[in-house]
Protein backbone atom coordinates (compact mmCIF):
# COMPACT_ATOMS: atom_id res chain seq x y z
CA UNK A 1 0.00 0.00 0.00
CA UNK A 2 2.95 2.35 0.87
CA UNK A 3 4.50 1.33 -2.13
CA UNK A 4 2.09 2.15 -4.19
CA UNK A 5 1.31 5.64 -2.92
CA UNK A 6 5.05 5.99 -3.01
CA UNK A 7 4.92 5.22 -7.01
CA UNK A 8 2.66 7.57 -7.68
CA UNK A 9 3.81 10.66 -5.34
CA UNK A 10 6.75 10.24 -7.76
CA UNK A 11 5.93 10.23 -11.39
CA UNK A 12 4.69 13.35 -12.82
CA UNK A 13 6.79 16.53 -14.26
CA UNK A 14 7.46 19.90 -12.23
CA UNK A 15 4.66 21.70 -10.97
CA UNK A 16 4.04 24.71 -8.57
CA UNK A 17 1.92 23.02 -5.96
CA UNK A 18 2.71 26.40 -3.23
CA UNK A 19 2.96 25.99 0.29
CA UNK A 20 -0.78 24.93 0.64
CA UNK A 21 -0.78 22.44 -1.28
CA UNK A 22 2.27 20.98 0.44
CA UNK A 23 0.53 20.79 3.92
CA UNK A 24 -2.34 19.51 2.31
CA UNK A 25 -0.08 16.46 0.66
CA UNK A 26 1.39 16.27 4.74
CA UNK A 27 -2.25 16.17 6.04
CA UNK A 28 -2.63 13.12 3.62
CA UNK A 29 0.54 11.11 4.31
CA UNK A 30 0.54 11.55 7.82
CA UNK A 31 -3.42 10.38 7.58
CA UNK A 32 -1.85 7.49 5.39
CA UNK A 33 1.29 6.52 7.97
CA UNK A 34 -1.23 6.06 11.00
CA UNK A 35 -3.40 4.15 9.17
CA UNK A 36 -0.70 2.12 7.65
CA UNK A 37 0.54 1.22 10.70
CA UNK A 38 -2.09 -0.59 11.93
CA UNK A 39 -2.89 -2.38 8.57
CA UNK A 40 -0.01 -3.51 8.38
CA UNK A 41 0.22 -4.78 11.67
CA UNK A 42 -3.11 -6.77 11.21
CA UNK A 43 -1.47 -8.13 8.35
CA UNK A 44 1.85 -9.32 10.35
CA UNK A 45 -0.48 -11.19 12.99
CA UNK A 46 -2.91 -13.10 10.55
CA UNK A 47 0.44 -14.31 8.23
CA UNK A 48 2.31 -15.30 11.68
CA UNK A 49 -1.01 -17.87 11.66
CA UNK A 50 -0.94 -17.65 15.85
CA UNK A 51 -3.78 -15.56 15.99
CA UNK A 52 -6.42 -16.52 18.07
CA UNK A 53 -10.42 -15.51 17.93
CA UNK A 54 -9.52 -12.55 20.52
CA UNK A 55 -6.50 -11.25 18.69
CA UNK A 56 -8.54 -11.43 15.69
CA UNK A 57 -11.35 -9.46 17.02
CA UNK A 58 -8.79 -6.83 18.70
CA UNK A 59 -6.86 -6.50 15.29
CA UNK A 60 -10.08 -5.12 14.32
CA UNK A 61 -10.83 -2.73 16.50
CA UNK A 62 -7.62 -1.58 16.34
CA UNK A 63 -8.58 -1.05 12.24
CA UNK A 64 -11.91 0.64 13.22
CA UNK A 65 -10.00 2.98 15.42
CA UNK A 66 -7.37 3.70 13.10
CA UNK A 67 -9.87 4.08 10.15
CA UNK A 68 -12.09 6.17 12.12
CA UNK A 69 -9.20 8.85 12.41
CA UNK A 70 -8.44 7.87 8.92
CA UNK A 71 -11.35 8.74 7.61
CA UNK A 72 -11.61 11.87 9.78
CA UNK A 73 -8.13 13.40 8.96
CA UNK A 74 -8.93 12.58 4.81
CA UNK A 75 -12.46 14.38 5.49
CA UNK A 76 -11.07 17.73 7.44
CA UNK A 77 -8.14 18.32 4.66
CA UNK A 78 -11.02 19.12 1.80
CA UNK A 79 -9.84 19.68 -1.16
CA UNK A 80 -6.26 20.56 -2.72
CA UNK A 81 -5.78 24.57 -3.69
CA UNK A 82 -4.83 22.75 -7.23
CA UNK A 83 -6.47 22.85 -10.94
CA UNK A 84 -7.76 19.33 -10.10
CA UNK A 85 -8.49 20.13 -6.59
CA UNK A 86 -12.45 19.15 -6.35
CA UNK A 87 -11.75 16.14 -8.55
CA UNK A 88 -8.82 14.89 -5.75
CA UNK A 89 -10.91 15.58 -2.96
CA UNK A 90 -14.06 13.75 -5.03
CA UNK A 91 -11.37 10.46 -4.85
CA UNK A 92 -9.98 10.70 -1.66
CA UNK A 93 -14.00 11.28 -0.46
CA UNK A 94 -14.81 8.29 -2.19
CA UNK A 95 -11.38 6.76 -0.60
CA UNK A 96 -13.09 6.91 2.94
CA UNK A 97 -16.15 5.61 1.86
CA UNK A 98 -15.29 2.57 0.84
CA UNK A 99 -12.64 2.20 3.78
CA UNK A 100 -15.45 2.74 6.19
CA UNK A 101 -17.23 -0.22 4.28
CA UNK A 102 -14.56 -2.58 4.07
CA UNK A 103 -14.04 -2.21 8.15
CA UNK A 104 -17.40 -2.30 8.73
CA UNK A 105 -17.59 -5.86 6.57
CA UNK A 106 -14.17 -7.30 8.72
CA UNK A 107 -16.44 -6.65 11.89
CA UNK A 108 -19.15 -8.14 10.93
CA UNK A 109 -16.81 -11.51 10.05
CA UNK A 110 -14.97 -10.95 13.19
CA UNK A 111 -17.90 -10.71 15.59
CA UNK A 112 -19.09 -14.04 16.17
CA UNK A 113 -16.59 -16.50 15.68
CA UNK A 114 -16.62 -19.22 17.49
CA UNK A 115 -14.39 -22.34 16.59
CA UNK A 116 -11.27 -22.77 14.97
CA UNK A 117 -13.47 -23.28 11.65
CA UNK A 118 -14.88 -19.82 12.40
CA UNK A 119 -11.72 -18.52 13.37
CA UNK A 120 -9.95 -19.51 9.80
CA UNK A 121 -13.26 -18.21 8.09
CA UNK A 122 -12.94 -15.19 9.58
CA UNK A 123 -9.62 -14.33 9.07
CA UNK A 124 -9.71 -15.18 5.38
CA UNK A 125 -12.56 -12.37 5.02
CA UNK A 126 -10.33 -10.12 7.29
CA UNK A 127 -7.36 -10.78 5.06
CA UNK A 128 -9.29 -10.54 1.57
CA UNK A 129 -10.76 -7.26 2.70
CA UNK A 130 -7.20 -6.24 3.53
CA UNK A 131 -6.19 -7.08 0.22
CA UNK A 132 -9.32 -5.11 -1.04
CA UNK A 133 -8.08 -2.00 0.70
CA UNK A 134 -4.98 -1.79 -0.95
CA UNK A 135 -6.31 -2.30 -4.39
CA UNK A 136 -8.83 0.88 -3.69
CA UNK A 137 -6.08 3.06 -2.26
CA UNK A 138 -3.86 2.16 -5.26
CA UNK A 139 -6.46 3.15 -7.74
CA UNK A 140 -7.54 6.48 -5.93
CA UNK A 141 -3.85 7.36 -6.01
CA UNK A 142 -4.04 6.49 -9.58
CA UNK A 143 -6.89 8.50 -10.48
CA UNK A 144 -5.32 11.06 -8.53
CA UNK A 145 -1.92 10.80 -10.86
CA UNK A 146 -4.32 10.96 -13.78
CA UNK A 147 -6.24 14.33 -12.64
CA UNK A 148 -2.80 15.98 -11.44
CA UNK A 149 -2.18 17.25 -15.33
CA UNK A 150 -0.04 19.97 -14.07
CA UNK A 151 2.20 18.01 -11.88
CA UNK A 152 1.30 20.41 -8.95
CA UNK A 153 0.21 17.60 -6.77
CA UNK A 154 3.66 15.27 -7.69
CA UNK A 155 5.48 18.46 -6.46
CA UNK A 156 3.28 18.64 -3.27
CA UNK A 157 4.01 15.30 -2.35
CA UNK A 158 7.52 15.35 -3.04
CA UNK A 159 8.13 18.92 -0.80
CA UNK A 160 6.33 17.29 2.38
CA UNK A 161 8.34 16.01 5.10
CA UNK A 162 5.67 13.67 5.76
CA UNK A 163 5.85 11.97 2.55
CA UNK A 164 9.39 11.42 3.07
CA UNK A 165 9.06 8.29 5.20
CA UNK A 166 6.58 6.72 2.97
CA UNK A 167 8.94 7.23 0.13
CA UNK A 168 11.41 5.76 1.69
CA UNK A 169 9.78 2.90 2.35
CA UNK A 170 8.15 2.30 -0.80
CA UNK A 171 11.62 2.39 -2.50
CA UNK B 1 -49.49 -53.20 13.54
CA UNK B 2 -45.77 -51.14 13.94
CA UNK B 3 -43.79 -51.22 10.54
CA UNK B 4 -39.86 -51.54 10.68
CA UNK B 5 -38.30 -49.99 7.79
CA UNK B 6 -35.39 -51.96 5.89
CA UNK B 7 -31.73 -51.14 6.79
CA UNK B 8 -31.33 -49.76 3.27
CA UNK B 9 -33.95 -47.06 3.96
CA UNK B 10 -32.30 -46.08 7.59
CA UNK B 11 -29.21 -45.59 5.22
CA UNK B 12 -30.47 -43.36 2.72
CA UNK B 13 -32.26 -41.46 5.17
CA UNK B 14 -29.04 -41.22 7.18
CA UNK B 15 -26.50 -40.41 4.28
CA UNK B 16 -29.81 -37.56 2.85
CA UNK B 17 -29.28 -36.07 6.56
CA UNK B 18 -26.26 -35.75 6.50
CA UNK B 19 -25.81 -34.18 2.94
CA UNK B 20 -28.84 -31.88 3.82
CA UNK B 21 -26.50 -30.62 7.07
CA UNK B 22 -23.82 -30.39 4.97
CA UNK B 23 -25.40 -28.43 1.95
CA UNK B 24 -27.26 -26.06 4.74
CA UNK B 25 -24.06 -25.53 6.69
CA UNK B 26 -22.38 -24.38 3.65
CA UNK B 27 -25.01 -22.04 1.79
CA UNK B 28 -23.63 -18.50 1.50
CA UNK B 29 -24.87 -15.86 4.39
CA UNK B 30 -25.71 -19.30 6.87
CA UNK B 31 -22.68 -18.66 9.09
CA UNK B 32 -23.87 -14.95 8.85
CA UNK B 33 -27.30 -15.82 9.70
CA UNK B 34 -27.00 -18.45 12.40
CA UNK B 35 -23.04 -17.92 13.35
CA UNK B 36 -20.37 -19.76 13.07
CA UNK B 37 -20.75 -22.00 16.70
CA UNK B 38 -24.30 -23.41 14.93
CA UNK B 39 -22.47 -23.93 11.42
CA UNK B 40 -20.12 -26.19 13.24
CA UNK B 41 -22.92 -28.54 15.05
CA UNK B 42 -24.51 -28.72 12.09
CA UNK B 43 -21.46 -29.86 10.15
CA UNK B 44 -20.66 -32.41 13.42
CA UNK B 45 -24.38 -33.33 13.40
CA UNK B 46 -24.23 -34.11 9.45
CA UNK B 47 -21.13 -36.26 9.78
CA UNK B 48 -22.39 -38.27 12.52
CA UNK B 49 -25.12 -39.18 10.34
CA UNK B 50 -22.97 -40.14 7.41
CA UNK B 51 -21.19 -42.27 10.02
CA UNK B 52 -24.16 -44.06 11.01
CA UNK B 53 -25.37 -44.67 7.33
CA UNK B 54 -21.68 -45.72 6.12
CA UNK B 55 -21.92 -47.99 9.24
CA UNK B 56 -24.94 -49.42 8.09
CA UNK B 57 -23.87 -50.26 5.00
CA UNK B 58 -20.47 -51.35 5.95
CA UNK B 59 -22.75 -53.84 8.30
CA UNK B 60 -24.79 -55.42 5.35
CA UNK B 61 -21.57 -56.30 3.61
CA UNK B 62 -20.15 -57.93 6.32
CA UNK B 63 -20.65 -61.46 4.93
CA UNK B 64 -19.77 -60.47 1.37
CA UNK B 65 -15.52 -59.60 1.49
CA UNK B 66 -14.99 -57.99 -1.98
CA UNK B 67 -14.71 -55.07 -3.83
CA UNK B 68 -18.65 -53.84 -1.71
CA UNK B 69 -16.72 -54.74 0.99
CA UNK B 70 -13.76 -52.34 0.85
CA UNK B 71 -15.79 -49.88 -0.66
CA UNK B 72 -18.06 -49.61 2.53
CA UNK B 73 -14.85 -49.81 5.05
CA UNK B 74 -13.08 -46.87 3.42
CA UNK B 75 -16.02 -45.19 3.53
CA UNK B 76 -16.91 -45.77 6.87
CA UNK B 77 -13.23 -45.03 7.99
CA UNK B 78 -13.54 -41.56 6.01
CA UNK B 79 -16.78 -40.98 7.64
CA UNK B 80 -14.60 -41.23 10.98
CA UNK B 81 -12.09 -38.89 9.94
CA UNK B 82 -15.14 -35.97 9.08
CA UNK B 83 -15.69 -36.80 12.41
CA UNK B 84 -12.99 -36.04 14.07
CA UNK B 85 -12.31 -33.10 11.51
CA UNK B 86 -16.03 -31.50 12.52
CA UNK B 87 -15.36 -32.29 15.81
CA UNK B 88 -12.22 -30.50 16.54
CA UNK B 89 -13.52 -27.50 14.27
CA UNK B 90 -15.84 -26.59 16.69
CA UNK B 91 -13.02 -26.18 19.56
CA UNK B 92 -12.28 -23.00 21.16
CA UNK B 93 -9.08 -21.52 22.41
CA UNK B 94 -7.24 -22.61 19.09
CA UNK B 95 -5.14 -20.25 17.04
CA UNK B 96 -4.89 -20.75 13.15
CA UNK B 97 -1.87 -22.59 13.17
CA UNK B 98 -3.70 -25.43 14.46
CA UNK B 99 -6.40 -25.81 11.98
CA UNK B 100 -4.27 -27.18 9.17
CA UNK B 101 -3.37 -30.18 11.89
CA UNK B 102 -6.70 -30.41 13.90
CA UNK B 103 -9.69 -29.74 10.58
CA UNK B 104 -7.53 -29.36 7.54
CA UNK B 105 -5.39 -32.93 8.14
CA UNK B 106 -8.31 -35.22 8.41
CA UNK B 107 -10.54 -33.60 6.06
CA UNK B 108 -8.36 -34.61 3.50
CA UNK B 109 -7.95 -38.06 4.56
CA UNK B 110 -11.68 -38.36 5.35
CA UNK B 111 -11.85 -36.99 1.37
CA UNK B 112 -9.08 -39.31 -0.41
CA UNK B 113 -11.58 -41.94 1.48
CA UNK B 114 -14.47 -41.30 -0.09
CA UNK B 115 -13.11 -40.69 -3.48
CA UNK B 116 -11.44 -44.50 -3.22
CA UNK B 117 -15.00 -45.66 -1.69
CA UNK B 118 -16.89 -44.05 -4.43
CA UNK B 119 -14.88 -44.68 -7.17
CA UNK B 120 -14.44 -48.60 -5.97
CA UNK B 121 -18.74 -48.91 -5.98
CA UNK B 122 -19.00 -46.63 -9.33
CA UNK B 123 -16.44 -49.37 -11.25
CA UNK B 124 -18.47 -52.41 -9.82
CA UNK B 125 -21.76 -50.84 -10.65
CA UNK B 126 -20.43 -49.93 -14.13
CA UNK B 127 -18.69 -52.95 -14.59
CA UNK B 128 -15.14 -52.08 -15.07
CA UNK B 129 -12.56 -48.88 -13.46
CA UNK B 130 -12.35 -47.03 -16.72
CA UNK B 131 -16.19 -47.65 -18.11
CA UNK B 132 -18.41 -44.94 -18.83
CA UNK B 133 -21.97 -45.06 -16.52
CA UNK B 134 -25.07 -47.09 -17.83
CA UNK B 135 -28.55 -45.65 -17.76
CA UNK B 136 -30.38 -46.54 -14.70
CA UNK B 137 -30.61 -45.79 -10.76
CA UNK B 138 -27.57 -47.86 -9.83
CA UNK B 139 -25.53 -46.03 -12.27
CA UNK B 140 -26.88 -43.15 -11.51
CA UNK B 141 -26.45 -43.35 -7.74
CA UNK B 142 -22.80 -44.47 -8.06
CA UNK B 143 -22.38 -41.49 -10.50
CA UNK B 144 -23.51 -38.72 -7.94
CA UNK B 145 -21.67 -40.05 -5.58
CA UNK B 146 -18.47 -40.17 -7.41
CA UNK B 147 -19.77 -36.64 -8.33
CA UNK B 148 -19.95 -35.37 -4.88
CA UNK B 149 -16.88 -37.25 -3.50
CA UNK B 150 -14.75 -35.39 -6.20
CA UNK B 151 -16.22 -32.21 -4.87
CA UNK B 152 -15.58 -32.61 -1.51
CA UNK B 153 -11.98 -33.23 -2.43
CA UNK B 154 -11.93 -30.38 -4.00
CA UNK B 155 -13.45 -28.39 -1.33
CA UNK B 156 -10.65 -30.26 1.11
CA UNK B 157 -7.67 -28.68 -1.02
CA UNK B 158 -9.33 -25.25 -1.28
CA UNK B 159 -9.91 -25.19 2.38
CA UNK B 160 -6.10 -25.62 3.20
CA UNK B 161 -4.48 -22.46 5.12
CA UNK B 162 -1.88 -20.54 4.02
CA UNK B 163 -0.07 -19.01 6.63
CA UNK B 164 2.27 -17.24 4.41
CA UNK B 165 -1.34 -15.64 3.12
CA UNK B 166 -2.88 -15.53 6.67
CA UNK B 167 -5.89 -16.87 4.49
CA UNK B 168 -7.64 -19.97 3.66
CA UNK B 169 -6.02 -20.86 -0.46
CA UNK B 170 -10.13 -20.49 -1.39
CA UNK B 171 -12.61 -19.80 0.98
CA UNK B 172 -15.73 -19.70 -1.59
CA UNK B 173 -14.73 -22.14 -3.75
CA UNK B 174 -14.24 -24.39 -0.31
CA UNK B 175 -17.55 -23.65 0.75
CA UNK B 176 -19.22 -23.53 -2.66
CA UNK B 177 -17.80 -27.43 -3.51
CA UNK B 178 -18.86 -28.59 -0.17
CA UNK B 179 -22.52 -27.73 -0.80
CA UNK B 180 -22.28 -29.27 -4.19
CA UNK B 181 -20.64 -32.43 -3.01
CA UNK B 182 -23.72 -32.49 -0.10
CA UNK B 183 -26.13 -31.99 -3.34
CA UNK B 184 -24.45 -35.12 -4.83
CA UNK B 185 -24.88 -37.17 -1.95
CA UNK B 186 -28.52 -35.92 -0.81
CA UNK B 187 -29.59 -36.48 -4.59
CA UNK B 188 -27.65 -40.44 -4.33
CA UNK B 189 -29.70 -41.10 -1.17
CA UNK B 190 -33.00 -39.74 -2.16
CA UNK B 191 -32.69 -41.96 -5.59
CA UNK B 192 -31.49 -44.82 -2.98
CA UNK B 193 -35.03 -44.45 -1.02
CA UNK B 194 -37.25 -47.99 -1.87
CA UNK B 195 -40.37 -46.04 -4.19
CA UNK B 196 -43.10 -46.91 -1.27
CA UNK B 197 -43.50 -48.16 2.18
CA UNK B 198 -44.41 -51.16 0.25
CA UNK B 199 -40.72 -52.04 -0.75
CA UNK B 200 -39.56 -51.91 2.41
CA UNK B 201 -39.30 -55.23 2.75
CA UNK B 202 -37.19 -55.41 -0.22
CA UNK B 203 -35.41 -52.45 0.24
CA UNK B 204 -32.05 -54.30 0.93
CA UNK B 205 -32.07 -55.41 -2.72
CA UNK B 206 -31.50 -52.10 -3.47
CA UNK B 207 -28.24 -50.38 -4.93
CA UNK B 208 -26.89 -49.89 -1.77
CA UNK B 209 -23.64 -50.70 -2.94
CA UNK B 210 -23.52 -48.23 -5.77
CA UNK B 211 -23.04 -45.75 -2.86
Amino acid sequence: MVAVFAVAGCGGGDGDGGSSTTDWANGVCEAISAWGDSVTKTGEELRSGATKADDLRDAVDDIQKATETFVDDLRKLGKPDTEAGEKVQESLEQLADNVDENVSKMQDAVKDVEGVNGLVAAATAVSTTLSTMGQQLSSTFAELEQADVEGELDQAFRDADACDELRSEGS
Amino acid sequence: MKRFHSATWWMAILFAGGSACFVVASLPGFVQFAGSQVVGVVYFVGSLQFTAAAAIRWLQTIRRFGVDWWSSAIQFAGTLFFNRNTYDAMQEGLDANAYDRLVWTPDVLGSICFLVSSYLAYAQVTGGFVRRPRRGRESAIATLTLGGSVAFGIAAIASYWVPTSGSVLDLAAANGFTALGGLCFLAGALLLLPRSEGSSESGDALPQQAL
